[in-house]
C-alpha cells in the first residue's frame, strides 16, 4: 500500500521532479541545524545527570522521532528528557496518538525512528510490512474504569450495564478500545461471567468511540460521560478529577507495550539507544513512577 | 393640493429648522449640499421623523408632534424620486411602475401602466429591465413609478443631477408639462441655481439647516431677505452702506462716498436713516453707457474702468473699478450687446445702477 | 505563451517574457500543491478497488446521511435566524457596532477545538446552562445529534451571517425608502425588494455555511463525540477509518472522495444558480 506513482509517467515525472526539488530545498534548510549543533556536543558528557548510564559508551548524535501510544504521553516525555540528558548529542521528538493511528502513519511513510505501541496487534501491522525491527515488550498496563469524581451512577464494574449510563470507549481499532471490548466479552463468558448479555448491554450504553485513550479520559474528566475505560496510568494522571473503579481480575486483560526501531530510521543507532534506555533501570524507574509494570 | 411644513429635524449633531408652504405649484428647495434640503424632503415623505413641528398635506396633518400624529410613509400618498432613482433592478419597467398601484383590478392596472408609459414616452419599454435603459429613460421610469400612486404631491430629490445637461433640459420641460397636465404640487430639491430658477414657482433658500427665505421666485431673486440669500442666489454686487435718508419711500444710501437711490422696500417698514444696511444689484441689471446717458433723469451714475473681462461665450462678466467714489462692480453682459457696444475697445464707462434693481437689506449682526 | 494576444480591445500593460515565465512557474507549483492531493486520492481509490463496497458500507451511508442532514439543518437554521439579524445589524447604527461585528466574526478565526471546548463549558453536563438543564430535565446535549448541529452552528453560522450582512450592506437603503413611499409595508419591501436583491449573497452564505458544516470535525469530536449513526459525520468517520476502523485506510480514502464529490457537486450547482441569477437583471 505504499504510494505508487506509476501511471502517466510523463506527468508524474514532472510532478516528482518539482516536489523533489522543493523537498531538497526544505531538507537542506532544516538540515543545516544538525551540522551546526554537532561539533558543540562534547565527547564525554554522557552520564553526568542520568543516575545509571545505559550502554552509552558510544557517543550518540542525532534527532529521532518516537511514535508512541497516547497512554505513554507523560511517562515518555520525562523519559525523553532523561535520555537527552544522558546523551547530549541527541534530541527526541514525540508523536503521541492512538497506536492504530500511528501504525497507519508509519505505513503511509511518515518519517520516524521508534514505534512504541500499546498493543501487539498494531505493532504486528507495522512489523508485517518489514517497517519495524523485532519488538521488545517494555511495559505493561492495566485497564480500569474511570468515572467522574462525583455524580456517576457507576460505582462498580457491574454498573456499566445499567440503563442510561453514558459510557465512552476508545474506537475498536485503538488498543484500549480493543481491550475494553475483550473485557466485556470476558464478562459475558458462559462460565464465570457476569451475564451472557453483559457485552451487548454495555455496548448499548456506548455514547462515543474516541480517537485515543486520552480523549476517553477527557470525556470523563469533563463529566460528559458517566464512565470510560482507560489505563490505570491515565487514571493516575487525571488525579482527583476522576475516580477509579477496578475491573475484576478474572475479566481484565494486561496490556503489553512493545517497542521497536523503524527500519527506515535515519538514526538507527540513536533509535536503538533510546530503546535500550527505555529498557534500562533508569527508564524502567520512570515508567514505574507513572504506574507502568513490566 | 397643498403642503404646509413647519418642523425641526435633527440628524446627529445637525439640526434643520424649516417653515415652508406650497400650493399647486413647484416649490424648489435650494441650497448647498448639507444645508438640510434632503432631510426636509424625507420628513415630508415620512422617511424621517422631525423632533417637533407639524406637516400638513392637503390640510391633513401627517405629522404633528403636539398631537402625536405621525402617518408612516406608506400612508402619505406622495411620490418620491431620488437622485440615484432606486429603481428595482430585478423587476421590469412595468412592474416597477405597477409596484405602488393599489392591488386588485388587474385589467385597469395594466391599462394604467400603459397610460403612464405613454405619458412619459416609454411605450414599448414595459418589459425591459431598468438596467437596460438609458439614463434619461430610467429617470422617466422613476417619475412614472412615483406618479403611479396617483400622488398629487411629488417630492424630487435632485432627480436630474446625475444626467448630462442636454438630457436635463428635456426632462425639466417634461416635468413642467406633467405639472401643467396633472396639476401637481412638486417639491424639488436642487443645488443648481439655473435649475432652481427655471422650475421654481416658489423658492426656499436653505443654508446650514435653516430656511433663510421662502417666497415667490422673483421675490427671492430680486428682493433677497439678507446678504446670505443674495450671495446664495448669485447676486454678484453686494455693498455695505449707510442710510442717508428716505426720499418719498425710497431709501437713499451712501456707499463709499457715492449716494445711491434705492427701490422702496417690497414689504415691511424699511430701514431708518442712519442705519447700516447691505444693498445689492444683480450683475445683469447693471447698465453701461458710453459717456452721459441719453436719459437725463437717470440717477445712480458713476464712472468706472474695466479691469477684467471674462468671456463665457453667451455672456461676458466684467469687473469694474470706480475712477472716483463708489464701489467695485461686476457686470454681466450678453454677447450681442457686448459686441454692439464695442465694450472690448473702451476701458472707461459710465455705469448706471437703476434704483428699481437696487435692493436694500437690513444688516444683521452675526448670530442674529 | 500569448494569453492576452487574442483578446480584442485589451490594451494596457502586458506581461513581458520574464513575468510570464515567473507566473507560469508559480502556477505550476500552486497547481501541483492544490491538485496533487486530490489526484493522489483518486489514484489510490482506483488502485485499491472495492470502491463501491466501501461507498455503500453501512457506516459510510450513515455518516454521509448524517453529514448531509445535519449540515442542511445547520444552514437552514443559520439562514432563518441569521437573515433578520444580519438585516437588522446592516440597517442599524449604534455605538459599539464595530465591536458587535468583530464578535460575530470571531468564530471564523477560532480553532474549532476551541469552539468545542467553549460549547462544553456552556452546554456540557457541567456547563453554565447545561448543568441546570440536566438537573431540571435530565436532558444532556453531549453525544446527541443536536450537539452535532450545535457544534456546526457555532463554527459555520458566522460564514452565513457575514455573507448576508455584506449582501444587505450592498443594497442602497434609498431603494427601500422609495418602496415605503410607494405604499409597501416593511415586510412587503423586505420580501419583494430587499430579499431578491440580497439573494445571491444569502445563497452564497448558505452554501459556505453548509460546506463548512460538512467539514466540521474538531468541535463535533469534543462536544458531540463519535458514534455511528448518531454523531459520526463524514469527517469523524474519516478520522476513525484512518486510525483503523472497520472501513480501514481504503475506507478513509473512499469517504474523502465522496465528501469531495458531494462538495464539488453542491458548489458547481451553486455557481450555476448564482451565474443565472446575475445574468437576469
Amino acid at each position: 500500500m505504499r504510494l505508487q506513482l506509476r501511471r502517466r509517467p510523463s506527468l508524474v515525472l514532472v510532478l516528482a521532479a518539482v516536489l523533489a526539488t522543493a523537498l531538497a530545498l526544505l531538507t537542506a534548510a532544516c538540515g543545516s541545524d544538525d551540522s551546526k549543533d554537532a561539533p558543540a556536543a562534547s565527547p564525554d558528557t554522557a552520564g553526568t545527570t542520568a543516575p545509571t548510564p545505559t550502554p552509552a559508551k558510544v557517543t550518540l548524535q542525532g534527532d529521532i522521532t518516537v511514535f508512541a501510544a497516547a497512554s505513554l504521553t507523560d511517562a515518555f516525555k520525562e523519559l525523553g528528557k532523561a535520555f537527552e540528558a544522558a546523551n547530549p548529542g541527541t534530541h527526541v521528538t514525540f508523536n503521541f496518538g492512538a497506536s492504530s493511528a500511528l501504525a497507519t502513519q508509519i505505513d503511509q511513510g511518515q518519517p520516524g525512528d521508534v514505534f512504541a505501541s500499546a498493543d501487539s496487534a498494531n505493532m504486528k501491522k507495522v512489523a508485517d510490512k518489514n517497517l519495524a525491527g523485532p519488538p521488545v515488550i517494555f511495559a505493561t498496563n492495566i485497564p480500569v474504569v474511570v468515572v467522574p469524581a462525583s455524580g456517576s451512577p457507576v460505582k462498580a464494574f457491574e454498573d456499566l450495564v445499567k440503563p442510561g449510563v453514558k459510557l465512552v470507549l476508545a474506537a475498536p481499532a485503538v488498543p484500549i478500545g480493543n481491550y475494553s471490548r475483550t473485557i466485556f466479552t470476558n464478562a459475558s463468558a458462559a462460565s464465570g461471567g457476569i451475564s451472557a448479555d453483559f457485552s451487548e448491554k454495555a455496548l448499548a450504553n456506548l455514547k462515543s468511540n474516541e480517537a485515543d485513550v486520552r480523549a476517553v479520559l477527557a470525556k470523563v474528566q469533563t463529566g460528559e460521560a458517566d464512565a470510560g475505560i482507560v489505563y490505570a496510568t491515565d487514571a493516575a494522571v487525571a488525579g482527583a478529577q476522576v475516580k477509579t473503579v477496578p475491573i475484576p481480575e478474572k475479566y481484565n486483560v494486561i496490556a503489553r507495550y512493545p517497542i521497536a526501531t523503524l527500519t527506515e530510521s535515519g538514526h538507527a543507532e540513536v533509535a536503538a539507544g533510546f530503546i535500550a534506555f527505555v529498557l534500562s533501570d533508569a527508564g524502567q524507574a520512570i515508567l514505574q513512577k507513572y504506574g507502568f509494570g513490566h | 393640493m397643498s403642503l404646509e411644513f413647519d418642523a425641526t429635524l435633527t440628524l446627529g449633531a445637525f439640526t434643520c429648522e424649516a417653515s415652508l408652504k406650497a400650493n399647486d405649484e413647484i416649490l424648489v428647495l435650494f441650497g448647498h449640499s448639507g444645508a438640510g434640503k434632503s432631510v426636509t424632503l424625507q420628513a415630508i415623505a415620512g422617511l424621517m421623523q422631525p423632533v417637533r413641528g407639524r406637516i400638513d398635506i392637503n390640510g391633513q396633518a401627517v405629522f404633528d408632534s403636539a398631537r402625536g400624529v405621525n402617518v408612516p410613509p406608506q400612508g402619505r400618498a406622495v411620490g418620491y424620486v431620488v437622485q440615484d432613482l432606486a429603481l428595482f433592478p430585478q423587476m421590469s419597467v412595468g412592474q416597477n411602475i405597477a409596484f405602488g398601484m393599489p392591488r386588485g383590478a388587474g385589467q385597469s392596472r395594466r391599462q394604467r401602466v400603459e397610460r403612464l408609459l405613454a405619458a412619459l414616452q416609454l411605450e414599448g419599454y414595459g418589459d425591459r429591465r431598468p438596467g437596460s435603459l438609458s439614463g434619461g429613460q430610467q429617470q422617466r421610469v422613476a417619475l412614472a413609478r412615483a406618479l403611479a400612486r396617483d400622488a398629487s404631491l411629488l417630492l424630487l430629490d435632485e432627480p436630474f443631477s446625475a444626467l448630462d445637461e442636454s438630457l436635463r433640459a428635456g426632462l425639466r420641460r417634461e416635468l413642467l408639462r406633467l405639472r401643467a397636465e396633472r396639476g401637481l404640487t412638486i417639491v424639488f430639491v436642487t443645488h443648481d441655481l439655473r435649475e432652481a430658477h427655471l422650475l421654481a414657482d416658489r423658492l426656499a433658500v436653505f443654508d446650514a439647516g435653516r430656511v433663510l427665505q421662502c417666497d415667490a421666485r422673483e421675490s427671492v431673486f430680486r428682493h433677497p431677505a439678507s446678504r446670505r440669500v443674495a450671495e446664495l442666489t448669485g447676486v454678484a454686487n453686494i455693498f455695505e452702506g449707510t442710510v442717508r435718508g428716505i426720499d418719498s419711500g425710497a431709501p437713499v444710501v451712501d456707499v463709499r462716498g457715492l449716494t445711491l437711490r434705492c427701490a422702496p422696500p417690497a414689504m415691511g417698514t424699511g430701514p431708518r436713516p442712519g442705519e447700516a444696511v447691505d444693498i445689492c444689484i444683480r450683475a445683469e441689471r447693471v447698465v453701461l453707457h458710453r459717456g452721459e446717458p441719453r436719459d437725463h433723469t437717470a440717477v445712480n451714475l458713476l464712472e468706472a474702468a474695466i479691469v477684467e473681462d471674462l468671456a463665457y461665450g453667451a455672456t461676458h462678466t466684467l469687473r469694474l473699478t470706480p475712477t472716483g467714489a463708489g464701489p467695485a462692480l461686476e457686470v454681466e453682459l450678453a454677447a450681442r450687446p457686448y459686441e454692439v457696444m464695442g465694450v472690448a475697445g473702451r476701458q472707461t464707462w459710465t455705469v448706471e445702477l437703476p434704483p428699481a434693481d437696487l435692493h436694500v437689506m437690513a444688516r444683521r449682526t452675526p448670530g442674529d | 505563451m500569448s494569453w492576452n494576444r487574442h483578446v480584442p480591445g485589451l490594451s494596457g500593460p502586458r506581461l513581458d517574457r520574464t513575468a510570464k515565465t515567473t507566473v507560469a512557474f508559480l502556477a505550476i507549483v500552486v497547481a501541483l500543491f492544490f491538485v496533487l492531493p486530490f489526484v493522489g486520492l483518486a489514484q489510490r481509490a482506483v488502485e485499491n478497488g472495492g470502491f463501491w463496497d466501501l461507498a455503500t458500507h453501512r457506516q459510510t451511508r450513515e455518516a454521509l446521511w448524517l453529514s448531509l442532514w445535519t449540515s442542511t439543518t445547520t444552514a437552514t437554521l443559520a439562514a432563518v435566524f441569521g437573515t433578520p439579524l444580519a438585516y437588522a445589524l446592516s440597517r442599524s447604527r449604534f455605538p459599539g457596532k464595530v465591536v458587535v461585528d468583530g464578535l460575530v466574526d470571531l468564530p471564523i478565526v477560532l480553532p474549532p477545538t476551541v469552539a468545542g471546548v467553549a460549547l462544553l463549558t456552556a452546554f456540557g453536563r457541567r456547563g453554565l446552562l447545561g448543568e441546570p438543564i440536566d438537573s431540571l430535565t435530565g436532558y444532556t446535549f453531549g453525544f446527541s445529534t443536536t450537539a452535532v448541529i450545535m457544534a456546526q452552528m457555532l463554527v459555520s453560522a458566522p460564514f452565513f451571517f457575514r455573507a448576508a450582512r455584506s449582501g444587505f450592506d450592498a443594497i442602497d437603503p434609498q431603494i427601500e425608502r422609495v418602496a415605503y413611499t410607494l405604499g409597501a409595508s416593511r415586510t412587503r419591501t423586505f420580501l419583494r425588494i430587499t430579499l431578491p436583491q440580497a439573494w445571491p449573497a444569502l445563497l452564497a452564505g448558505i452554501v459556505l455555511c453548509w460546506a463548512r458544516s460538512m467539514g466540521e470535525l474538531g468541535a463535533t469530536l469534543i462536544f458531540a463525540g463519535n458514534l455511528e449513526g448518531k454523531t459520526q459525520t463524514m469527517p469523524l468517520a474519516i478520522i476513525e477509518a484512518f486510525s483503523g476502523s472497520a472501513l480501514g485506510l481504503d475506507g478513509a480514502i473512499v469517504l474523502s472522495l465522496i465528501l469531495l464529490g458531494v462538495a464539488l457537486a453542491v458548489l458547481t450547482l451553486f455557481r450555476a444558480v448564482a451565474a443565472r441569477g446575475l445574468r437576469q437583471p
